[in-house]
């Protein structure tokens, strides 16, 4: 186990560390000079986009503020049910001392290649998303009941190794398995309306059902 | 719809002067307040898009592109990347940016649209990877 994840790390440099604690991930970032550690707390929360609070880099996932009408093409899969809800949705089981990671990222020179935080693009919920192994996302509603696994066959693009499969539109044969986690309504925005001096108004509330979904398998 | 003037102070937290204390100037500048939000979430996506553009844009010409011929070609090449996306490659992952960027120049050079000399000249000048 110890072996398997230090090659794991050291194959793919500053992949994510990956323990996922409902709101919360470790997550490893990108082993720059000037970071004096390589490792840090990150709050995924509802947002897909994630900021190192210690070096501010800022990890290539995708916006979840464009979330645009829902699909009524279905861009997901049902897999299988609730049956397996019970189950930890713990993508990868090791939880990774920080001074090994920080010793194995001291260890490596300065890094050829920029970070690979992404691993596919997939169309979910009418929008496109960068996505990444053993991390979560939000999307528009998916209409799924939380623990279920599914599918998403459209798949814009893929990383395959070191190369980039570009789809036209879509790569044919990837896909990317996901876990629901849980259907949660966003924040109340207020929709206001009024005309001056005219004696109308309106106001009304708007709270949209988002879905998040974790992603636990990239196949190019 | 009214609100009453506890909603209307809870909205108004942050605004100068006497429109977060005196509920009859409060009131005005919650309800422009709220008008103005509600033109600027429309506004907001139009102001992203144009983001992303010009990080294409400037992506492209790292690479001795322009935005036009770049999306042309992957236009032409049927790739549905959405900006956004291609805006995010751009800035974290270089080498996928010049993957999608690499087939989009091959369309270009192919229709015509990006003449061989350019081509060959924006190669050699790719000095960034």
């Amino acid at each position: 186990m110890q072996t398997a994840t230090t090659s794991k790390i050291s194959a793919a440099i500053a992949r994510p560390v990956k323990t996922y604690d409902k709101y919360s991930a470790v997550v490893a970032c990108r082993p720059v000079a000037s970071i004096p550690s390589a490792t840090a707390r990150l709050t995924l929360g509802h947002s897909t986009s994630c900021e190192c609070v210690k070096c501010g880099f800022r990890s290539a996932v995708a916006d979840s503020s464009f979330l645009g009408s829902f699909n009524s093409r279905a861009s997901y899969r049902k897999i299988s049910t609730k049956a397996m809800a019970e189950e930890e949705p713990v993508v990868e089981e090791t939880t990774i001392e920080v001074e090994e990671v920080e010793e194995v990222a001291a260890a490596q020179a300065a890094p050829a290649a920029p970070v690979s935080a992404f691993d596919a693009v997939i169309e979910v919920g009418g929008t496109q998303q960068l996505v990444s192994e053993g991390r979560f996302y939000s999307c528009n509603s998916l209409k799924v009941e939380p623990g279920t696994t599914i599918a998403f066959e459209r798949v814009l693009a893929v990383k395959d190794g070191d190369n980039l499969k570009i789809g036209q539109p879509y790569v044919s044969g990837a896909k990317v398995m996901a876990t629901v986690l849980e259907n949660y309504k966003g924040k109340k925005e207020i929709v206001y309306k009024m005309k001056p001096k005219k004696h109308t108004r309106s106001k009304r509330g708007h709270r949209q059902h988002l879905t998040k979904f974790l992603v636990t398998s990239v196949t190019p | 719809m009214v609100m009453n003037r506890e909603k209307i102070f809870q909205l108004a937290k942050g605004f100068r002067g006497r429109s977060k204390n005196c509920i009859r100037i409060a009131r005005a500048s919650v309800e422009k307040a709220l008008q103005y939000a509600y033109i600027s979430r429309k506004l907001k996506k139009r102001d992203y898009r144009s983001l992303w553009i010009t990080r294409i844009s400037a992506g492209a010409k790292e690479h001795g592109m322009n935005y036009s011929t770049m999306m042309y070609g992957l236009k032409q090449d049927n790739i549905q990347l959405n900006k956004k996306m291609i805006s995010e490659l751009a800035m974290n992952e270089p080498y996928s940016f010049k993957a999608v960027l690499d087939r989009s120049r091959d369309v270009a050079t192919a229709n015509g649209k990006l003449p061989p000399h350019a081509a060959l000249k924006a190669i050699l000048k790719d000095t960034s990877l």
